[in-house]
């Protein structure tokens, strides 16, 4: 029966459960009065079974109530409070709710049964309480229900969940009100005078409030108290219109009904009644004596526990009193002292509710302001156990307040005394250290509220610039830092530290900041800012181009980096692998690579500049990136790799297209050609020649084209490639442009001398003569035409000779010019031109030639060839001159023209010879002697004069001067052996004649004989083999039968070239 | 700067001596002296060969030119080019050439040799003999030059001085007389033409019967060896053969006047 039903203090809700209050206390007031009347089995006693929350129904027999007809009501119309055919459940199946109202609505239905049956029952009435009671229940578990459930869209519509706002519609709740009041009116009517009236006009007054009719609930509440003034509903009524001003807040109206029903101490309401009172005071602003009428509830509770009496069918005591001892703390927060609040509490509360009441306290303070009262507060509760597990919240209760006061200074103090009290490596801490939960929590709490002090320092410092706001930052850094090893929040911290850092141009420190979040905590939502950050910071910290330039000179050797530059090479390596394709990977990667280039790390940069022209075409790092790799190449000479990497810049269109492409080009182009620049300086001649005429063919437009032909050939000759050298210089000649001339010219020049070297002397000379036809001007090219002249005349091609040696001979004004008449002659004479030979050996002979030789054998040449023509006294003019110009010029220590003088004498003394042959000696003997005579004169003289031709010591006139005189000789026996017979003479005589001519003609003969046999020796001694030598031996062998050179055999004259193999 | 020699002798111009020191724009230094090969590739050495053989200027100069090219002074290349030009008496080239060779080989004794042939065919006879002689001066057994000296010695009947150098020949070409090399065969007879007249009757007829071994149908072998056989050792009986088998093949005025000389003599002796 004394079913608490557990429910909030809540307006709503009071209402509800004041009628269950009340029906339970209406059903105990039947017992009560069954009690009275001493009768059992009633209706009432019926109806008292039911119970409020029993599941299990134990149902009995109904028993009719004794009555007397007395005709039916008047005012009741029973089909207006008939039940609904088919009742609806408001609470789902198979709960307990569900249950008893199923109960409930059984229960109508056989109470209107009765109350058909018993229709004109004197007894009427009770049944028509019984069935108003039911339906007030019914009615009550469906507002309840609406409510629940208006509540739960009420918050689903304030959280945005839904978007129809709930309304509360108790329409089906109040339909039972209805049925109830139309039976309690009925009632009252009816039965006007019964004892239950105070019961149906309390219940008239409950339902019409419930209906919203407060005036009407009002009345009957105040006719309840006019017409039963001791009933105990009085005291109900009272409360119930003191919650109703209450409600209003009318507190100075609801005070009165409250403590009119306080006033009752035997009241059921009575500890109800003064905590209402309370409230009403602290609502008038008289908070010290509603806390005086709160500690009267508190006592009352206590009173009530101590006897274990709770109040029965009504609000608890002990309830009231536990919430009164709660609303302790609201009311003494406004008239109490902090300091006293302890002991206070004690006296009212209890030892044992005075930690939680000074806790609550000290909250109250903390919310509505009081930081005072708040910190004494904490501060004692701290002191009472510094060491439990609220200890740490206590403090933190401080610290919050002053964290929004900005009293900085006892903040910082707090705040500081909390971390170092209840901090992770605090007493504390590890006193707690067993409860997990309390530690993490506490952990979470300091470190969130450092963390926030910490970045609310930071953000000041940020704004303020202020020296002293930024050491405070910088010392709740280091305070985290050094308080929270472990934190989840750490990559933020350090983050936010390295920021401040930054700001403060701590750029090493932040840094280091920086790349703490991405070591420790590389999937941290700050991390890419980090790596960023961090590699800005080391940015700043690098050293300036000329300050590298400085520390590393000169040198192309690699240089290591310093700490800084080795830290952002770090930063940077870390940001682009995590961020490959970040905007600022490229700039980035860029920079790094620079710095490789500046430290002469030129492979790693190479690799860099690689990827940004390659992947980041677009970009403005692509053009430094190609820029500089060709710069490395460059500087290591590396022609080869920079025209690769020439080429693969060029192969992006956009760098191809570019300034920077045509830069490249123009690079490439010098560098190709500097490359076989340095091959040459280098005496590497052939890679350098081959290096030159690659850069021609592939670079066929450029400036340099032709010089590098030109080139490509020297470095070919000096290489000993004369093939390729000439080849270049043929191409450079036919290459149509008219810049480079005297490159051209010189071109042209090495062609006709390659030409000759290579053994092609037909070209040779074609192009010796073609170059001194062009630069006729040019003094050295004339001697082309001597030189075109000689080739020509070695290849029998006499004409072009000619040709060639008289433009020498024309344009030439050099000494020797003369030579060339001389070598025309000759020329002419291969051609068997007797007469231009003539010619021209006349001119060299009247130029008067310095060359003494060439003058003798010129003269002689004329000689020969007046001798030839017939010209005999030119032809002896000539032999005379040769003589005389040999003996004029030659010296004895250097003899010239020996051969020639000896010739020509020899040519003038055979003359003689010719002369004693043509001396015939007569036939008349007188005539003989003196013809004899003159003839051996012409042979004397002969012998002389052919000595001296011996004299020139000359081995081929030595002989034609012996067999000459061998000749002479045989011609004087010839002679003397031919002249005719005497004709008068007998066989005697002719045979003495005949011994007399031969005695005369056999020394001749002799000498003949003797001068040919000389002659063969010297020629032989001398290799002297001419015609002269011949002819001794054939007349050796005619006048001496037994010197026989020639048996007839066959000789081979051999010619035998040595070929050396080939 | 070019530089061009005016030979005396014979008007030479040694184009030889250009050791070009060429300007290339930019970057001018004088260059070295391009470095001597001697050695010749296999390939070059067949086609030199085939290009000799085949009489082809075009293809000689090919070669030639690519030869010297990479050694302007190779010996073998300049001396075939040279005596090519002289197999087509193109005496004055083939001698500017063998004085460019004789300037880095002066001691070569083919290049000596092969300049006396040239001078003999501008009939510098005179001038030609010194060259012979410092042939086989720097290579005593130089056969070549031994042959060619002996040989125009015994052109002017001089026995007893072509001998010594027709020996040398003989003695140098006897590995090819085997093979039947005409140069070989020519040697070899006119070493037996000298014995034969220095009287050495049995060394000649040894030699001529080498020659006839190899080749038994030369007339001009085939009528000495008779001369030898019938006018010098009286062997008649051999000599008859010989006698027969010119008569039968030969029908050279010369040779069939020389044979009927031998005829009578041989039949005014049986008579």
């Amino acid at each position: 029966m004394n079913n608490l039903i557990i429910f909030k203090i809540n307006k709503s809700y009071e209402r509800c459960f004041l009628a269950f209050f009340l029906l339970m206390n209406g059903l105990t007031q039947s017992q009560a009065l069954e009690k009275k009347s001493g009768k059992t089995g009633t209706v009432g006693e019926l109806l008292k079974k039911i119970e409020t929350k029993s599941v299990k129904i134990n149902k009995q027999d109904n028993k009719l109530p004794e009555f007397s007809k007395i005709g039916t009501s008047k005012t009741l119309n029973l089909k207006d409070v008939k039940p609904p055919s088919k009742s609806n459940m408001y609470y789902e199946e198979g709960s307990n709710e569900a249950e008893l109202e199923k109960v409930t609505d059984q229960q109508i239905r056989q109470a209107y049964k009765l109350t058909q049956q018993f229709k004109n029952s004197r007894r009427r009435g009770e049944l028509w309480l019984r069935l108003a009671e039911l339906y007030v229940e019914k009615s009550r578990m469906i507002e309840y229900r609406l409510q629940n459930e208006y509540d739960v869209k009420l918050k689903k519509f304030q959280s945005g969940e839904s978007k129809l706002k709930p309304r509360l519609n108790l329409q089906d709740s109040q339909s039972y009100n209805q049925k109830a009041i139309q039976l309690y009116e009925a009632f009252l009517n009816d039965f006007p005078n019964d004892p239950k009236g105070d019961q149906a006009l309390f219940f008239l007054g409950y339902n019409y409030f419930e209906l919203n009719n407060e005036a009407k609930g009002k009345s009957f509440y105040e006719l309840l108290t006019q017409k039963f003034p001791n009933s105990p509903f009085v005291d109900e009524s009272r409360f119930a219109l003191g919650e109703y001003y209450f409600d209003q807040e009318k507190w100075g109206d609801a005070v009165g009904y409250y403590q009119k029903v306080a006033a009752n101490k035997e009241a059921r309401l009575y500890s109800f009644g003064l905590y209402k009172t309370a409230w009403c005071e602290y609502k008038l602003g008289k908070v010290k004596e509603g806390l005086k009428y709160l500690e009267r509830v508190i006592r009352v509770g206590r009173i009530a526990k101590s006897k274990s009496n709770e109040a029965s069918g009504g609000v608890s005591h002990i309830r009231l009193a536990s919430e009164a001892l709660k609303d302790l703390v609201v009311f003494y927060a406004e008239v109490g002292s902090p300091e006293s609040a302890q002991s206070y509490f004690q006296k009212v509360a209890g030892e044992k509710n005075v930690l939680n009441l000074t806790e609550k306290l000290a909250y109250y303070y903390a919310d509505s302001g009081n930081k005072t009262g708040a910190k004494i507060l904490f501060k004692e509760l701290v002191e009472r156990n510094p060491n439990s597990p609220k200890a740490y919240d206590y403090q933190y209760q401080i610290v919050n307040m002053y964290a929004a006061t900005g009293d900085a200074k006892v903040f910082k103090d707090e705040l500081y005394q909390w971390i170092t009290l209840y901090g992770p490596e605090s007493k504390w801490a590890q006193v707690n250290s067993k409860n997990k939960d309390l530690i993490n929590k506490a952990n979470l709490l300091i470190e969130s509220t450092l963390r926030n002090y910490v970045l609310q320092q930071h953000q000041t410092a940020q704004n303020s610039h202020t020296e002293f706001a930024q050491k405070l930052a910088l010392a709740g850094y280091e305070l985290y830092f050094n308080t929270f090893k472990d934190s989840v929040k750490l990559d933020e911290m350090h983050f936010f530290f390295a920021e401040l850092l930054f700001d403060l141009q701590n750029y090493e420190r932040a840094a280091y900041h920086y790349m703490w979040v991405n070591e420790h905590a590389p999937k941290s939502k700050y991390n890419e800012k980090s790596l960023l950050n961090a590699v800005l910071s080391l940015e700043k910290k690098l050293p300036h181009v000329d300050e590298i330039r400085k520390e590393v000179g000169d040198t192309t050797e690699p240089v290591e980096f310093d700490k800084i530059i080795k830290s952002f090479e770090k930063a940077a390596k870390a940001y682009l692998q995590a961020f490959p394709n970040h905007e600022n990977s490229v700039a980035i990667n860029y920079r790094l690579g620079s710095l490789y280039y500046y430290y002469n790390q030129f492979d790693k940069a190479l690799v860099i500049f690689e990827e940004v022209y390659t992947k980041h075409p677009k970009s403005q790092f692509a053009e430094f990136a190609a820029n500089l790799t060709l710069d490395i190449y460059n500087i290591r000479k590396d022609y080869v790799g920079l025209e690769k990497a020439g080429q693969k810049i060029l192969v992006q269109p956009e760098l191809a297209h570019s300034g920077v492409g045509n830069q490249i080009k123009n690079i490439l182009q010098r560098a190709s050609f500097k490359k076989a620049q340095d091959l040459e300086t280098g005496k590497n001649y052939l890679k350098s020649a081959e290096a030159y005429e690659s850069f021609s063919r592939s670079q066929s437009q450029s400036e340099l084209t032709e010089t590098a032909m030109f080139n490509a050939g020297v470095n070919y000759e000096r290489g000993g490639d004369l093939n390729k050298a000439l080849e270049m210089y043929v191409a450079l000649q036919s290459a149509k442009s008219s810049k480079n001339a005297n490159l051209k010219k010189n071109a042209s020049k090495f062609i006709a001398i390659l030409y000759e070297k290579t053994g092609q002397y037909a070209h040779a000379a074609q192009a010796f003569e073609n170059y001194a036809h062009q630069n006729e001007k040019d003094k050295e090219s004339v001697n082309f035409y001597f030189n075109a002249g000689v080739i020509y005349d070695g290849l029998n091609q006499y004409q072009k000779a000619l040709n060639c040696y008289q433009r020498y001979f024309d344009l030439s004004r050099n000494k020797d010019r003369n030579e060339a008449l001389f070598l025309m002659a000759k020329v002419w004479e291969k051609k068997k031109s007797p007469r231009q030979s003539l010619e021209f050996y006349q001119k060299y002979f009247s130029a008067n030639p310095k060359n003494g030789s060439s003058l003798i054998e010129t003269a002689l040449a004329i000689a020969k060839l007046f001798e030839a023509k017939g010209q005999k006294k030119l032809a002896d003019e000539w032999y005379q001159k040769t003589i005389s110009i040999q003996q004029r010029i030659s010296k004895p220590e250097a003899p010239i023209g020996v051969a020639n003088a000896a010739h020509a004498k020899f040519r003038l003394v055979y003359k003689t010879f010719e002369e004693l042959k043509s001396i015939r000696i007569p036939a008349q003997p007188q005539k003989q002697a003196k013809v004899v005579q003159q003839k051996l004169a012409f042979l004397d003289r002969l012998k002389n004069e052919l000595a001296r031709v011996i004299k020139y010591d000359d081995g081929d006139q030595i002989v034609a001067s012996l067999t000459l005189i061998g000749q002479a000789y045989q011609h004087m026996a010839a002679s003397i052996y031919a002249v005719p017979l005497p004709k008068n003479l007998d066989a005697e005589g002719l045979k003495t004649y005949q011994k007399g001519v031969e005695d005369i003609a056999k020394p001749f003969q002799a000498e003949a004989i003797k001068n040919y046999q000389t002659a063969i020796e010297k020629g032989r001694q001398l290799e002297a083999y001419n015609d002269w030598f011949r002819m001794a031996q054939r007349e050796l062998s005619v006048l001496n039968s037994s010197t026989n050179y020639d048996n007839g055999e066959k000789i081979f004259l051999t010619r035998m070239p040595d070929w050396l193999g080939i | 700067m070019l530089r061009f020699v005016l030979n005396s002798f014979a008007f030479l111009i040694s184009l030889g001596l250009t050791m070009g020191i060429y300007a290339a724009k930019g970057e001018a230094e004088s260059s070295e002296s391009v470095s001597v090969k001697m050695e010749i590739d296999s390939n070059d050495l067949k086609a030199l060969s085939e290009a000799r053989a085949s009489q082809s200027e075009e293809a000689l100069l090919k070669v030639v030119r690519k030869i010297l090219s990479v050694d302007e002074k190779n010996l073998i290349a300049l001396n075939t080019l040279a005596m090519f030009y002289y197999e087509q008496n193109k005496y004055g080239l083939s001698q500017i050439i063998l004085n460019r060779a004789l300037q880095f080989y002066p001691d070569s004794p083919a290049l000596h040799n092969n300049m006396a042939l040239v001078l003999l065919g501008m009939d510098k006879q005179r001038q030609a003999l010194p060259l012979f002689h410092k042939a086989l001066e720097l290579k005593g057994d130089h056969k070549v030059s031994a042959v060619n000296l002996g040989s125009l010695f015994l052109q002017y009947r001089d026995y007893d001085h072509s001998l010594e150098y027709l020996k040398v020949g003989y003695k140098g070409f006897q590995t090819e007389l085997k093979s039947g090399s005409v140069g070989a065969l020519e040697a070899t007879n006119n070493y037996a033409v000298a014995l034969t007249a220095l009287g050495r009757f049995n060394e000649a007829r040894d030699v001529f019967q080498d020659l006839v071994k190899v080749n038994g149908k030369n007339p001009n072998i085939l009528l000495n060896f008779a001369i030898l056989l019938i006018e010098k050792m009286k062997n008649y009986k051999e000599g008859k053969k010989i006698i027969a088998k010119l008569k039968f093949s030969e029908d050279d005025s010369g040779i069939q006047r020389k044979i009927e000389q031998l005829e009578a003599k041989m039949s005014g002796v049986e008579n």
